[in-house]
């Protein structure tokens, strides 16, 4: 932590005037900028690269710390900074990154979700079509990616990798003992019928959730609408025409789920804590995203197949529900140059894979060597090539805005944390997404 | 009761505050002379004392509280500027529709109660004890006011772990008790009452010290008299000794609803983040997340207004109270 | 203030009230359970510090595995928590002493100007009592209702620029997030430390100041000889007060310096975050940092309790 600290040194104050001629380029360049992508030409102060993003631990750290060394290899004459901001998720870095495009001090580019999310920053955004153009990101990334990274008309994004949402991870030995097979659950009362197996059967925990942030919550309703309602209403959820009987079923076999088969600490223990009793064989079903798997890879003698294992969430075969890590790339750039060679990168395959091996998700390009990768990410890129739709998430930007989706959280909060109030979490939803 | 005070070696217009209305030293009309006359003879030169901080408070305190409620009217969020030529009370009618402020309302206005009751009670046992001649005593008491002297962030760590699950202290015991585990900080019901009694921790020290010099203020033959008329130590206390720790407890109650108000920081570092744990959001925790991680600044404000003006509640009749007593 | 202890009836016959400790048999039943509150109410306060201290000292093995109060045996017990810790917030440390020390001095010293200026000037009560008021009232104002003019006000002075000979020393500029942090706290610490010292010199002798001004002394003048070296103790009671509230503070580090990862992070920044992560609750760690941070403030309230009492109960 201390030799990061060291490297942040300066921001780029060098020279106030020769930022703010750069501004005002980059501000000119906006609605047009012609080939500047290239070869970072401008030089001088505007060289140094600064990025902001929220991995500061454990697999995320090791993710970024590929990234980075990666991109030294790749750009060994580009000075940069790249700049964890820690604490809080991605609060903090929500947090500081609005801070500075409020203080008009913009990072070169940040991590953030793309889609909905973008609107959030309507208006401060750059325009990064150019790279999208001349690195062909058009054709070798999955169409969902290609769309999710514009907002009004431009390219304001890059995507980086992709982790799968709709995830059942179990304990093998415990699904085992309980004599239950994970692979027939195809639908969410199947699975409902063997949480009761699990729970009759053995003394583990059926399902572990980890719900002191209200957030694992939100996910495991959009997995279940999906899965139990199908592509369409989800789809129709999201687009702010929800059919009101959908999600009250769905909110129903949640009550049920978190009512009856979830671990009773489940309200003050997180997502860690969580994953924790599938490692010690406390527990047998988890929901999450697959960024859950990393902290099985970490754990000793704890191999996929043979004692975790991982199955598309009941109901959800045949479709990837996406999530994407991207860069977004403010305007008034303080770096246009050299933040283009950035962007290119990023969607480079060397960046996806150096970074997504050891995040514990996939390439966005569909063109990737994935033998770098284990079997179960192999398994998961496959699945992503092959589905049959891509719906976005719920939970992390893709599917509505940022203000939808703390009104969905809060709905959450209050009315679906324990007591499990079906007929107002209903009517919050509805209320939160409708047009 | 006239005094002429002279400015020594400052300056030549010496200034007399006798009421005199043409100037004395007759060249003309002088602006601090004026001042004087108005506000009293040292008006003008001790301005140089009190008048710097002043205008720092008046800015960074009054000023700011002005701009706040201006902020409160318009529909500012996002990124840019807000626009004052638009102004409303729309953050306020949205607040008052929202389900989130209205339970934060209500959990601050428990927990100001809450624990401001249960403080002072603690608060006036510990002083109690401390007072009935013990040996120790200054140990005692320090142990007791410690936690004051420490962080927020400080004491939620600490009770983050007295509350968790599977091995806090407080489940330990509950557990070897028979009464099973509770999910104190993760059961909506139960959370703000376990906020409240780690802030008890915190703070019944100071109610201490505060009763404790309303305690030695109380001349001994009151405690003689009551002891004369064979009345029991219990019976003395609650006729006899409570009733005269008034003014003690009306400032020990403004400044514990004070800290009360404040408790976001502990309530950030239980979490480390933004959002409590849901059932313990309070109005000063609400402010923050609107403002620093939803953008929402003026509807930030319209939260902040709602809670000066609790504050004002509590405060202004106490200001009045100390007043009337001369203590202002 | 212990020497002061009064007879006042508590036992019902006692005429050596300390002769009897130790002698079981000679300690009436009452004072026995008074001796029980007592320590009960120790443990109470003890036991949340107790159980963190024990705590820092254990593996994370340790942590799960033993109870929360009991200390670390052999095979649970570790420095490397308290190592961590210290590799997290040593910085923080650092950074919090930069503004906190300033902050202090320079508001108790303003603090003292400003409750002389209103206290011991000869002008009228009816227009003192409105600023004072404000004075006093400042004290209780949540800092949650200046907090985005604050930060409006900030984004407006062009501080970071007109700084720029400190960046260009090498300097991180998140530092400037310091300097905020010091203009913030000397403003809003005003008023209590104003109402602090004014309570101090509403009842300081007035003959001595009476005399100076009777020989023409300027109101400059007998600040500086007679209040000033009088106002010692208050001093102490306000410099303490005060840098235990700044140091203790973390809503302005939040919305100023805003993240643990700055250069310029307060050590209750880096705290706040410290052992919640997507890896999990590191109990161990979180306590270890909560002494890290907490020791400051703790080692002025052992060196300097009376005077904190003191503080805190005006």
């Amino acid at each position: 932590m201390t030799d990061q600290d060291k490297r942040l040194s300066r921001r780029h104050f060098v020279g106030a005037t020769g930022a703010a001629t750069l501004a005002g380029l980059a501000g000119c360049s906006g609605g047009g900028d012609g080939g500047d992508g290239g070869d970072g030409g401008d030089g001088g102060s505007g060289g140094t690269l600064e990025v902001l993003h929220a991995w500061t631990g454990g697999d995320g750290a090791t993710a970024a710390e590929a990234l980075v060394e990666a991109f030294e290899e790749e750009y060994p004459d580009i000075e940069h900074e790249f700049n964890p901001i820690g604490g809080g998720g991605n609060q903090n870095l929500d947090a500081v990154v609005a801070n500075r495009l409020q203080n008009n001090e913009p990072p070169s580019a940040f991590a953030g979700w793309p889609g909905p999310n973008l609107q959030r920053y309507d208006g401060v955004l750059g325009d990064v079509g150019s790279v999208w153009e001349e690195e062909g990101f058009e054709d070798v990334m999955v169409q969902e990616a290609v769309d999710l990274h514009q907002q009004n008309g431009a390219y304001r994004a890059v995507p980086l990798g992709s982790h799968r949402l709709n995830c059942l991870f179990y304990n093998t030995s415990v699904v085992e003992e309980a004599g239950v097979d994970p692979d027939s659950l195809t639908s969410v009362s199947a699975f409902i019928d063997a949480l009761e197996t699990v729970q009759s059967e053995t003394d583990a925990i059926p399902m572990t959730h980890g719900a002191s942030g209200t957030w694992t919550t939100t996910q495991l309703f959009s997995s279940t609408m999906l899965g139990q309602e199908g592509y369409e209403a989800y789809m129709d959820f999201l687009d702010g025409s929800p059919d009101e009987e959908a999600v009250r079923a769905t909110f129903e076999s949640l009550a049920e789920i978190l009512g009856n088969y979830i671990n009773d600490d489940a309200s003050s223990i997180g997502l860690t804590e969580s994953n924790q009793n599938i490692i010690e064989g406390n527990a047998a079903f988890i929901h999450q995203g697959n960024w859950a798997a990393g902290a099985y890879r970490n754990a000793e003698d704890f191999n996929y197949d043979e004692d975790w294992g991982f199955k598309t969430y009941p109901g959800s075969e045949g479709m990837y529900m996406l999530h994407f890590d991207s860069f977004l790339y403010p305007s008034d750039n303080p770096s246009p140059g050299v933040t283009d060679q950035f962007m290119a990168f990023v969607g480079s395959e060397a960046a996806q894979v150096a970074f997504n091996q050891y995040k514990g998700s996939i390439p966005t390009r569909t063109d990737v060597d994935m033998s770098e990768f284990g079997p179960y990410l192999q398994e998961t890129q496959e699945d992503f090539a092959n589905a049959e739709e891509r719906p976005p998430n719920l939970q992390h930007g893709l599917g509505v805005t940022s203000e939808t989706m703390t009104a969905l959280n809060d709905v959450i909060s209050s009315e679906f944390s324990g007591p499990y109030n079906v007929d107002a979490a209903t009517q919050g939803f509805v209320d939160a997404v409708s047009n | 009761m006239t005094r002429n005070t002279d400015t020594g070696d400052d300056s030549g217009d010496a200034v007399t505050d006798g009421g005199v209305t043409e100037d004395p030293s007759g060249s003309g009309f002088s602006p601090i002379a004026a001042l004087n006359d108005r506000f009293g003879s040292d008006f003008v030169e001790s301005s140089q004392f009190w008048l710097p901080p002043f205008l720092l408070v008046g800015l960074f305190v009054y000023g700011a509280i002005i701009w706040n409620f201006l902020i409160s009217l318009t529909d500012f969020s996002g990124f840019g500027n807000p626009n004052y030529g638009d102004l409303d009370l729309e953050m306020y009618t949205r607040a008052l529709a929202e389900s989130g402020f209205v339970d934060a309302a209500v959990n601050t206005f428990i927990l100001l109660v809450g624990f401001t009751l249960v403080t002072l009670g603690l608060g006036l046992g510990l002083a109690i004890l401390v007072d009935r001649n013990i040996r120790f005593e200054n140990t005692f008491r320090t142990i007791y006011l410690l936690p004051m002297s420490l962080s927020f962030v400080v004491t939620a760590q600490f009770w983050a772990w007295m509350f968790n699950f599977n091995n806090g202290v407080i489940n330990i015991v509950t557990s070897s008790l028979g009464l099973g585990r509770v999910d104190w900080l993760g059961n909506p019901d139960i959370v703000l009452w376990a906020v409240m009694f780690a802030l008890m921790w915190q703070f019944a020290g100071y109610a201490m010290v505060v009763y404790l010099a309303g305690l030695r203020a109380i001349p001994n033959e009151h405690y003689e008299a009551a002891k004369v008329d064979g009345a029991s130590t219990v019976r003395m206390y609650w006729r006899v000794i409570i009733p005269q720790l008034k003014g003690s407890t009306i400032s020990a109650s403004v400044v514990l609803m004070v800290f009360a108000l404040k408790a976001f920081d502990f309530l950030y570092s239980l979490v480390g983040g933004y959002r409590p744990p849901n059932g313990a959001d309070i109005l000063a925790t609400k402010m923050v997340r609107e403002a620093y991680a939803n953008l929402n600044w003026a509807y930030a404000s319209a939260i902040a207004i709602a809670l000066f003006l609790m504050t004002l509640g509590i405060v202004g009749p106490y200001l009045y109270y100390q007043y009337n007593r001369g203590n202002l | 203030m212990s020497d002061d202890a009064r007879t006042d009836g508590g036992t019902v016959s006692e005429t050596s009230a300390g002769a009897s400790d130790g002698a079981l048999s000679g300690v009436d039943g009452y004072r026995v359970l008074l001796y029980l509150g007592l320590l009960g109410m120790l443990a109470f306060f003890l036991i949340p510090i107790e159980s963190g201290l024990v705590t820092s000292f254990k593996t994370s093995s340790g942590v799960t595995g033993s109870l929360p109060f009991a200390p670390p045996t052999g095979a649970t017990f570790t420095l490397g928590k308290w190592q961590a810790a210290f590799d997290a917030l040593g910085r923080g440390l650092v950074n919090s002493a930069l503004y906190a020390i300033p902050a202090t001095v320079i508001s108790a010293l303003l603090g003292s100007f400003a409750a002389y200026g209103i206290t011991q000037s000869d002008w009228k009560p009816k227009y003192k009592a409105p600023i004072l008021a404000l004075f006093v009232a400042g004290i209780f104002i949540p800092y949650q209702a200046v907090l985005v003019p604050l930060s409006q006000f900030w984004s407006m002075v062009p501080l970071e620029e007109s700084l720029g000979f400190l960046w260009s020393l090498g300097i991180n500029d998140d530092y400037v997030g310091i300097v905020e942090l010091i203009v913030t706290h000397v403003a809003y610490g005003l008023p209590i430390c104003t109402v602090l010292f004014r309570s101090y010199y509403k009842n300081m002798s007035e003959e001595m100041i009476e005399a100076a001004r009777l020989d023409g002394a300027s109101i400059r003048r007998i600040y500086r000889r007679i209040v000033l070296p009088l106002s010692g103790p208050m001093f102490a009671v306000v410099l303490i007060y005060q840098f235990t509230q700044i140091w203790n503070d973390l809503l302005f580090t939040l919305v100023l310096v805003q993240t643990e990862s700055s250069a310029a992070a307060p050590i209750v920044l880096i705290l706040a975050g410290l052992g919640t992560s997507l890896e999990g609750q590191d109990f161990a760690l979180r306590m270890a940092g909560a002494f890290i941070a907490a020791l400051p403030t703790l080692a002025v309230y052992i060196a300097f309790g009376e005077e904190f009492a003191e503080g805190v109960a005006t």
